[in-house]
């Protein structure tokens, strides 16, 4: 069914995607080929490859994204699946995803008073005699918090892949013999591989790009490509460089979603 | 049944559960602290809250939250739907696929780069004035991915004969989208909606880059107050968004169990007439 | 009889959730090597029993016995049971041969004797070469033969069976029949099968229970429930029947239709309202005059093997009659039926008293 009206309607639809899809990306790769005075050049890509600088900070960055994306999926896993079993889950869902709706910020506020010199993990320490530790502005402070904030989107996929197994599968692994460990890494695993990986795109790739955090948090101790972009859009007004490096940000986050694409699965779950 | 396996998951739950909530509880708790950080409770005090309702630079920029979220949500939802209509009448795969490959890329852009390049499109394609137009624009232009990949799993939802039957009874074009089709999805219009309401209340980064000078958002606030040091009005504020956010998860959630009752007790009803 | 010589024992077994009690007092004893089903409407339990013995639910009360033991506290994955389950729970991510290795790779049973047990279940089942098939890429009927297989390749005790046969289209499900029945006699396992089709229940049993909102209205032979039925809902339940009011004149003597009958139940006290099962295929059809009773025609529906004929008697009873003779709408016609082919049902009367009138009053 066509019709004239439909595709009227869907006019503002498909301007958004020609300006704030299509548009922005073009100017960005534009951008990336100008430099600060504003001549076309190719040395911010040759810049970027070239600088010692920039080459450690890409992979400082894909490093603490990884380990981010690693933390919390150990810690989400687990708590996906038992989740499952529970009697109210959507109860339980729900207050997970709750603190989610309190504004990032606010949450990150809260950890600077929680790690800080004079706040309650220092206090407790200083009782206990290590005395206080400098625990704001280090590698593990801005690894605990980023895992913090992306433990929900890490687990309500996997939850959500997990919940459409069929309980009949587990009930029939547990029949043929199987502990309930077993049952999770033979049958339960390999069947929400599709919630991982969507946990991993959802995670990965925002942990990429954190700048509020590392500043916040990670003080100047942790830069990654998203402090770069911030940094040369906002403060050093070097849109050309900043560009550049966003092109690069863009890239990389192509090939993450093409490594953790859905590939035809027979873990894909068929209706009977 | 195993007994013992069944404690250790409670466990960890209970464990995940305090650890998840506990940088809250403990900005709540300092809410009320006499003191002016977070170093000491040293008595109880309301002062916080008065602070914090006496800050109109502060409320301001709530205000400005709220709205922008509510408008950009509302325009958002708008335009997604209908995208999303267009989509699933699109005939070809190939074009079908295309589109909504476009649509998805915002969802996986990281939010830096979205700011930068909105940035970029609004110094040099789109002339604005950065401020409450262009965080507002921003928004929109975030919100509406999330609005299409809601509504469309509840138009692929949506049984096609239906539609069929409408143009066999005699109904116009208009009258189908906007009797038939439009109730049909109207859940995933809703959870569009709502989704496109958080995503903008949340935002940072976005913000961030378009917002200007003049113009502010809760978020970016926040980051240059925390930036200077800690203000228990923060404290307050948290706590109250908190028991906004408590108050809207019983909400939907008891709308939830309702609504389940009432599609079993229906359920129930119509097994009895068809008994007979 | 001790408990060591059945395969499974359920004493006063209940099942209550929250505040519904789906299982009112279940007692059962299945003898090794029979084919047992579970016969009942959805929601009469049956499932539920199954599930207990599975162990994949646990009882509110009574007991539960395997080869034995009591095995109330034991959990589903040591139990020497094995199930198909409705919707065959495969593995989808697994192949044939992983899904029916699965049983086995559990008791980390080595490679080598996999390989031959899992030939052999896929030869019993008559799926040889299947092993590297896809599950998606199986149909209905051959899912479920992988089911069994998985199920059966362990050497269980019992091997329960949940409604396996209904999402089959009606051919797929009569070959089926036959083979779970021929399966069952060669391997000499004790089968317990659920359904909701007496027709199933009728065709492939030793014994049947038959379950009405959760306790067991009448166990027997499919010969014993289908002849004699213990009340109205059996009666009902399995195959098609005529129910009649009517009224004990004396031992083998029966009153309905204003006319009396020989018949060949006895023990109940005289002058009780009773009511009266003849099936359908036991009337013949003969000219008034000579029937027993008069009746008229009213619908009459070609059934292939025979027509179905519904005709109303003068005091406004209906009679279905399976019959191949020709006859038209309207006509007036006489049945007759046969002392042995009336089977009379008391009100509210117990199996137990039931059996014991049968055993002293029939031969």
């Amino acid at each position: 069914m066509n019709s004239k009206r439909n595709n009227l309607l869907a006019v503002p639809y498909y301007l958004w995607i020609v300006l704030f899809v299509f548009a922005p990306l073009v100017l960005l790769l534009y951008q990336s080929f100008f430099d600060i005075q504003g001549n076309f050049t190719l040395n911010n890509y040759v810049n970027f490859f070239t600088s010692r600088n920039y080459l450690q900070m890409t992979a400082s960055s894909f490093w603490y994204a990884f380990l981010v994306t690693l933390v919390t999926f150990v810690f989400a896993y687990p708590m996906a699946y038992f989740l499952t079993q529970t009697k109210y889950k959507r109860l339980w869902l729900m207050l997970i995803i709750l603190p989610t709706w309190i504004n990032l910020l606010l949450k990150t506020y809260a950890f600077i008073g929680l790690l800080g010199q004079t706040g309650p993990i220092n206090e407790w320490l200083t009782s206990m005699g290590i005395g206080p530790v400098q625990l704001l502005f280090t590698d593990a402070s801005f690894l605990l918090v980023a895992t913090y904030i992306e433990l929900p989107f890490m687990m309500l996929p996997i939850f959500n892949s997990i919940d459409e197994i069929p309980s009949s599968l587990m009930e029939a692994s547990k029949d043929l013999g199987a502990t309930q460990l077993e049952t999770v890494r033979r049958v339960v695993f390999p069947l929400s591989m599709r919630g991982i990986r969507s946990g991993v795109q959802a995670v990965f790739i925002p942990s990429l790009s954190l700048f509020m955090l590392t500043r916040l948090i990670g003080g100047n101790r942790v830069i990654t490509l998203g402090t770069a972009v911030e940094q040369h859009f906002l403060v050093t007004q070097n849109w050309g460089m900043g560009s550049t490096i966003g092109v690069i940000l863009m890239i990389s986050m192509v090939l993450v979603m093409f490594l953790t694409r859905d590939r035809k699965d027979k873990g894909a779950l068929i209706n009977e | 049944m195993n007994k013992s396996n069944f404690k250790w998951s409670n466990v960890y739950i209970v464990l995940m559960f305090v650890i998840l909530y506990a940088p809250i509880f403990y900005l709540m708790f300092y809410s009320f602290n006499e003191g002016g950080d977070m170093t000491g409770f040293t008595g109880f005090t309301w002062e916080h809250y008065q602070t914090l309702f006496e800050d109109t630079r502060l409320i301001t920029f709530i205000v400005n939250t709220f709205i922008v979220a509510l408008l950009s949500a509302l325009l958002a939802t708008i335009i997604g739907t209908f995208g999303a209509i267009a989509i699933y009448y699109t005939r070809q795969k190939g074009r079908r696929q295309t589109i909504l490959n476009l649509n998805n890329i915002l969802m996986v852009t990281p939010d830096v780069m979205m700011g930068a390049s909105f940035l970029i499109l609004f110094s040099v394609l789109v002339p604005i004035q950065l401020g409450f137009a262009s965080v507002l624009l921003a928004h929109v232009a975030f919100s509406i991915p999330i609005v299409v990949l809601m509504v469309l799993p509840r138009l692929y939802e949506m049984n096609p004969t239906m539609i069929t039957a409408a143009q066999d009874l005699g109904a116009s074009h208009s009258q189908i989208l906007s009797r038939v089709i439009l109730p049909s999805i109207s859940s995933g219009i809703l959870s569009g909606f709502f989704m496109a309401f958080t995503y903008s209340l949340d935002d940072f980064a976005v913000t961030f880059f378009v917002t200007g000078n003049g113009f502010s958002t809760l978020s970016v606030e926040v980051y240059s107050r925390a930036r200077t040091g800690v203000s228990l009005e923060i404290n307050a504020l948290s706590t109250l968004m908190f028991l906004l956010a408590l108050l809207l998860v019983s909400g939907y959630y008891t709308l939830q169990v309702s609504e389940q009752r009432r599609k079993a007790k229906l359920q129930k009803r119509h097994k009895a007439v068809l008994d007979i | 009889m001790s408990k060591q010589n059945y395969s499974v024992v359920l004493n006063g077994v209940t099942k209550s959730y929250d505040d519904t009690q789906v299982l009112k007092s279940i007692d059962m004893e299945l003898e090794k090597g029979k084919f047992y089903t579970l016969l009942g409407p959805s929601g009469c339990g049956k499932t539920t029993i199954l599930r207990i013995i599975a162990g994949f639910t646990s009882a509110s009360s009574g007991e539960v016995f395997i080869e034995g033991k009591k095995v109330n506290q034991t959990p589903a994955n040591q139990r020497k049971v094995n199930t198909v389950f409705q919707d065959y729970a495969l593995f989808p991510h697994m192949n044939v041969y992983d899904n029916i290795a699965f049983g086995l790779s559990v008791k980390k049973i080595d490679k080598q004797t996999i390989k031959e047990k899992v030939t052999e279940a896929l030869k019993l089942v008559r799926l040889s070469g299947y092993e590297q098939r896809d599950i998606s890429e199986m149909s209905g009927g051959q899912k479920q033969r992988v089911a069994i297989a998985r199920a059966l390749v362990n050497e269980p005790d019992v091997l329960l069976l949940d409604e396996p046969l209904s999402a089959l289209d009606l051919k797929l499900r009569t070959d089926m029949q036959y083979e779970l029945r021929e399966l069952q006699q060669r391997l000499g396992i004790t089968f317990v099968f659920v359904t909701h089709d007496q027709e199933e229940a009728l065709a492939m049993s030793d014994w049947i229970y038959v379950l009405k909102e959760g306790e067991i209205v009448q166990s027997g032979t499919p010969v014993d429930i289908y002849d004699e039925p213990i009340n109205r809902y059996v009666a009902d339940f399995i195959g098609e029947s005529n129910i009649i009011d009517a009224k004990m004149i004396e031992d083998y003597r029966v009153e309905f239709v204003g006319h009396t009958f020989d018949c060949e139940d006895a023990g109940i006290p005289s002058g009780e309202a009773v009511e009266v099962v003849i099936r359908p295929e036991d009337i013949s059809l003969t000219k008034p005059e000579d029937g027993q009773l008069q009746a008229t025609v009213d619908t009459i529906l070609f059934r292939g093997v025979f027509n179905e004929i519904i005709a109303y008697d003068e005091d406004n009873n209906e009679w279905m009659i399976h019959t191949t003779a020709k006859v038209e709408e309207g006509a007036q016609i006489g049945l007759k039926f046969e002392p042995h082919e009336i089977h009379v049902m008391r009100f509210g009367e117990s199996e137990e008293d039931f059996d014991a009138r049968l055993e002293q009053y029939e031969d």
